[in-house]
C-alpha cells in the first residue's frame, strides 16, 4: 500500500474521530460565566453560558487553522484562567501516526474576543507521542503544562534497553503564555493511557497524579509536586492496590487539595478482580458505587469536597456524587444526573465556594448541576 | 451524534475506496459492514450458541490498545498451529464509525480473524461492556475463555502463548 495513501486514511480517520466525540471540558472565569470547550470539524469549538448552563453562546471555532485534536474518553482541550482573567487554552494536536501528538496552547487575553495562534509546547519536536495534556495556573499566575511523553521509551528502545510504560514532562509559562520554558522530566515509567490529573495546593504548589508502572508491571498511583524551576523530587507512592497488569485501563485518576492543605484523591483499580472506583483523603479510603463505577473526578472548594463518578446500572447510566461539608470527615451521597446514551466522563468545576457538575451526553447535551450536601 | 463534515466524508469515501482497492481480498470488503458484525446485548448468547459444545476465546479489544495488538497476532499465530481454536474477536471502535471500521476490518483481514468478528454496535458503549460482563470495567485486552461445557473464565490483560496453553 502507497505510504501516502495510508497517511491520508490516518488523518481523515483521526479528523472523523475527533468530530464525533464527547470529549468536553469547562471553567468559570472570574465572573461566573461558565466556559467548555470540546472538539469539532476543525478542531476546537467554544462556548460560553452566563447562566450555569442553561443557555449558551452559538459554538465558534477558536484554532485559525484546522488542527486534529484529541478528545477521546481520557483526552480532551483543556481551559484554564489566568489571575487577570486571561484564558489560557491546552490540548494534544494529533499527527498522522496513531498515539502520536504535539502539546499545544493557545491564549485569549480579551476575555475570549480574539485568541493567539496557537504554538508547540514541549521543545521535542520528534513525531513520537505527547499527549494527555493537563493545564494549572499557580496563585502567581504562573501557568503548568504536563504531558505524557514517549521519547524516553523510543530512546531505551534504540539502545535495546528494557524500559517499562512511558514518561510525564511538564514545562512551565513565566510570562503568561507567551512562550514555555524548557521540558521537565518529572517520572519516567508512566501508563501510557491514562489522563494526568494535576492540582494547586494551598501553599500555591502545583502537583501532579499518574498512573505509574511501579516493577514489574503494577499500574497503581504516584503523585509528585511540579516545581518551577524543573528540577522535581523523586514522585511518591499514592496508592497501593497492588494491580499487576499488562493491558490499558484508559481510566486515570483525579487529585485535589483542601483549603487545609489535605491530599484528595480518586481512581480506578482491578486488582485482584475485586476493582472499582475509589477515593482517599482525610485518612478515610473508599470505594465509590458498585463494580460499575468509573471515572471518578474529585475536587474541593474551601472545605468542601465533591467526588462524582459514573455508573452503570444495567439500565441507565448515572452520575453519583459524595459531597463532604467538612473536608472529608462526613458525606452525603445522590444521584446527580442520569442519561440513556452515550457519555463523556464526569467533570468538577469550581466557582468560589461552590463545585460544579459538568457532563456531555449525547442524548441530552450539556449537563451542568450544582454540587450540594 | 456523529457529525462528518461533507468534505471530511468525501475524503473517508475516496480513502476508503482506496483501501478496498489495494486490499488483498477485495470480497471481504463488500459487506457495508466490512464484515464485521454489529455487536449488541443479544450477541452473547448468540455467540456461545455458535461455538457450544467446543472450547472458544472471545477476545475484547479495540485500534487503540497496544497490548491488544499484540494479543490479536498470538491468537492468530496459535489458531494457525491448532486449526480447531476458534477465535471470536469483539472491538469496542464502534461499526458506525466508517473509518475506523475498515481499518478494524484490515487489521483482522491481515490475519485472517475476520470470520468471527464484532464490533460495537449503536448503544452506548457502557450497556455494551454490561452485557459482555458486568464485572468487567473496560481494561483492554479483556479475554473469555469458554470450554466445551459453555463456562467462561475471564482474563485481562496481554495474551501470551503461555496464557493460551494455560486457559484452553
Amino acid at each position: 500500500m502507497p505510504l501516502l495513501a495510508l497517511q491520508t486514511m490516518n488523518l481523515t480517520l483521526l479528523a472523523a474521530l475527533a468530530a464525533s466525540t464527547l470529549g468536553t471540558s469547562g471553567a468559570f472565569d472570574q465572573q461566573g460565566r461558565l466556559w467548555v470547550a470540546h472538539t469539532g470539524d476543525n478542531g476546537i469549538v467554544l462556548q460560553s453560558s452566563m447562566d450555569e448552563g442553561r443557555s449558551w453562546t452559538p459554538p465558534r471555532q477558536v484554532l485559525h487553522k484546522p488542527e486534529t485534536v484529541e478528545a477521546n474518553g481520557e483526552a480532551r482541550p483543556k481551559i484554564a484562567f489566568g489571575p487577570q482573567g486571561q484564558l489560557y487554552l491546552s490540548y494534544t494536536q494529533t499527527l498522522g501516526k496513531h498515539h502520536t501528538g504535539n502539546i499545544r496552547f493557545i491564549r485569549s487575553l480579551d476575555g475570549g474576543q480574539t485568541f493567539s495562534p496557537p504554538y508547540t509546547v514541549q521543545r521535542d519536536r520528534a513525531p513520537i507521542g505527547h499527549r494527555f495534556d493537563d493545564i494549572q495556573v499557580d496563585p502567581q499566575g504562573r501557568i503548568f503544562l504536563a504531558w505524557l511523553d514517549q521519547r524516553d521509551k523510543d530512546a531505551a528502545q534504540a539502545a535495546q534497553r528494557p524500559y517499562r510504560g512511558i514518561a510525564v514532562y511538564y514545562a512551565v509559562s513565566t510570562d503568561g503564555g507567551a512562550s514555555f520554558g524548557e521540558d521537565a522530566k518529572l517520572a519516567d515509567h508512566t501508563c501510557e493511557c491514562c489522563r494526568i490529573a494535576t492540582a494547586v495546593a494551598p501553599d500555591g504548589r502545583v502537583a501532579a497524579m499518574w498512573r505509574h508502572i511501579f516493577e514489574p508491571n503494577i499500574r497503581d498511583h504516584a503523585v509528585a509536586w511540579l516545581p518551577a524551576n524543573g528540577k522535581p523530587a523523586a514522585p511518591a507512592r499514592a496508592t497501593e492496590d497492588g494491580w499487576k497488569i499488562d493491558a490499558c485501563p484508559h481510566h486515570g485518576p483525579s487529585l485535589a487539595f483542601d483549603s487545609k492543605g489535605q491530599r484528595h484523591q480518586a481512581w480506578f483499580s482491578a486488582a485482584g478482580d475485586e476493582g472499582g472506583a475509589f477515593y482517599s483523603g482525610n485518612g478515610q479510603l473508599m470505594r465509590l458505587g458498585g463494580p460499575q463505577a468509573e471515572h471518578a473526578e474529585v475536587a474541593a472548594a474551601g472545605q468542601r469536597v465533591a467526588v462524582v463518578w459514573k455508573e452503570f446500572d444495567g439500565t441507565a447510566t448515572g452520575i453519583h456524587a459524595q459531597v463532604s461539608p467538612d473536608g472529608g470527615a462526613s458525606w452525603s451521597k445522590h444521584t446527580v444526573a442520569t442519561t440513556q446514551g452515550s457519555s463523556d466522563h464526569p467533570h468538577i468545576m469550581r466557582r468560589g465556594a461552590e463545585l460544579w457538575l459538568l457532563w456531555r451526553t449525547a442524548d441530552e447535551g450539556i449537563v451542568v448541576r450544582k454540587l450540594e450536601e | 451524534m456523529k457529525m462528518l463534515h461533507p468534505l471530511a466524508a468525501a475524503v473517508v469515501a475516496t480513502a476508503i475506496a482506496a483501501l478496498s482497492a489495494l486490499a488483498a481480498s477485495p470480497s471481504a470488503y463488500a459487506a457495508g459492514n466490512a464484515g464485521l458484525k454489529a455487536f449488541a446485548p443479544q450477541s452473547v448468547e448468540q455467540i456461545a450458541a455458535s461455538h457450544k459444545g467446543k472450547p472458544f476465546v472471545v477476545l475484547v479489544w479495540s485500534m487503540d490498545c497496544e497490548f491488544c495488538q499484540h494479543s490479536l497476532d498470538v491468537l492468530s499465530k496459535a489458531r494457525a498451529a491448532n486449526p480447531g481454536f476458534d477465535i471470536v474477536t469483539i472491538t469496542t471502535d464502534p461499526l458506525s464509525d466508517a473509518a475506523l471500521s475498515q481499518l478494524v476490518a484490515k487489521r483482522l483481514s491481515g490475519i485472517d480473524l475476520l470470520a468471527d468478528a464484532w464490533s460495537f454496535g449503536g448503544l452506548a458503549p457502557e450497556r455494551l461492556r454490561y452485557a459482555i460482563d458486568p464485572r468487567w470495567r473496560g481494561e483492554k485486552p479483556r479475554s473469555y475463555w469458554y470450554d466445551a461445557q459453555g463456562q467462561r473464565v475471564a482474563y485481562s490483560g496481554v495474551i501470551t502463548p503461555a496464557l493460551i496453553e494455560k486457559m484452553r
